[in-house]
């Protein structure tokens, strides 16, 4: 059935796909040293900061990658439920593994900016405490995804708790403006004048630049370990399923097949 | 049993949301008062622990010992501070900050931490001048 013009085709993607991975990292090695350069050496250090400043450039840019993965989880989750293909489904959980990895890096370099230049570690204002909501709410989602159930049913679990939980992330975009706050409110305006400097708004957008790539690099990485990771499952299950492992790998993408676990 | 581990780690995570949300949004809601404010609420303000937010009036810092005194205001309301908790190193007149204690019946207000609030400006230093990053070492 399966003819080898199938076979080459398969054989194609697989490399092409690899090939992709391998450009995308090669760019976001590029992307990053640059932001580096730009970040350490050419941008000036600031007039009050000094060298502290600095942080803005990688704790922005992770602040950024939070808010875009949680979108992409959001987004992930509701075209889970319209389609129930599985592939979405693990789209929504690559993305929220690097959003929580990320959510964890903004607050540890906020912290760690927040001592010298505020005079404390940690303080209970709003975008502080709206933040460390975040990072509960998608710990949780990955909690949830460990549940042993079927597949089908994890998987809309997941999405219920991708789509309510991504309503922390504008309230802890607009926590600044709706209430009064120690952290500082937007630097940079789309509308009127942003209070940075030409050059440190440059390594700033350089830095939000390689760091979305380095986001679409760890996201496609972890989409290839979630479909391996799914390739043994079906291996382990095809003897005692008496199923062959494609037909279990391809059930995977069919809504409320194969039970896992339990 | 493994799903007994996921269910606590489930209420762990909750509990955790609860507490967060209980401790950080109680206060965040209202996460400081103005001068004028506390002024208002008259003897009912008297000794309750808060944060006092505003500017560091220009020119009413004194230094006396470990104390440091002077006066934040909103604009209109005047309060003089007395700290004794030292100041991180972006403390200086014109500053937002957010001062942590509580006010006293001699009018003052006693607070044992105060926090710059960063006005989200980022600029290089002037022509001729060479930060270093001693400057940032704090003194509180």
């Amino acid at each position: 059935m399966r003819g080898p013009v199938h076979s080459a085709e398969r054989a194609l993607g697989k490399l092409t796909a690899r090939r992709g991975e391998r450009v995308l990292g090669l760019l976001t090695v590029v992307a990053l040293s640059a932001s580096a350069i730009l970040s350490l050496i050419v941008s000036p250090p600031d007039a009050d900061q000094k060298n502290a400043a600095r942080l803005l450039y990688i704790h922005v840019p992770s602040a950024w990658l939070a808010y875009l993965s949680f979108a992409v989880v959001f987004v992930a989750s509701v075209a889970y439920l319209r389609t129930r293909k599985i592939r979405w489904d693990r789209l929504a959980a690559a993305s929220a593994e690097v959003g929580v990895l990320f959510t964890a890096l903004a607050i540890a370099l906020g912290s760690i900016w927040g001592k010298p230049v505020w005079g404390t570690w940690w303080t209970w204002d709003p975008r502080l405490t709206t933040t460390a909501i975040l990072l509960l709410i998608y710990v949780g989602y990955l909690a949830v995804r460990k549940l042993p159930d079927s597949p089908a049913r994890r998987a809309r679990w997941a999405a219920v708790v991708g789509i309510v939980g991504f309503v922390d992330v504008p309230i802890v975009h607009l926590s600044v403006t709706w209430w009064r706050s120690l952290h500082q409110g937007a630097t940079i305006r789309l509308l009127g004048r942003s209070t940075i400097a030409p050059m440190m708004l440059a390594a700033l957008l350089v830095g939000v630049a390689s760091f979305t790539l380095l986001y679409l690099y760890l996201v496609t990485l972890r989409l290839r370990v979630g479909r391996l990771e799914e390739r043994v499952m079906a291996e382990a299950l095809s003897p005692r399923l008496g199923q062959p492992v494609e037909m279990l790998v391809e059930q995977a993408d069919e809504p409320g097949e194969v039970t896992v676990g339990g | 049993m493994k799903r007994s581990r996921v269910i606590l780690a489930l209420a762990v995570i909750g509990a955790s949301l609860g507490w967060v949300a209980a401790k950080g949004l109680a206060g965040s809601l209202v996460y400081y008062k103005t001068p004028t404010e506390i002024l208002r609420q008259g003897s009912s303000a008297v000794n309750e622990r808060v944060r006092l937010g505003g500017y560091v009036q220009p020119g009413s810092v004194k230094r006396t010992g470990t104390t440091i005194s002077f006066l934040v205001t909103d604009g209109s309301t005047n309060m003089s501070v007395l700290d004794t908790g030292g100041v991180p190193a972006l403390f200086r007149d014109g500053q937002g900050v957010v001062v942590e204690g509580f006010y006293g019946a001699d009018g003052a207000f006693h607070a044992d931490t105060v926090l710059v609030k960063h006005n989200g400006v980022y600029r290089p230093p002037a022509p001729g001048v060479t930060p270093t990053s001693a400057d940032l070492a704090g003194n509180g």
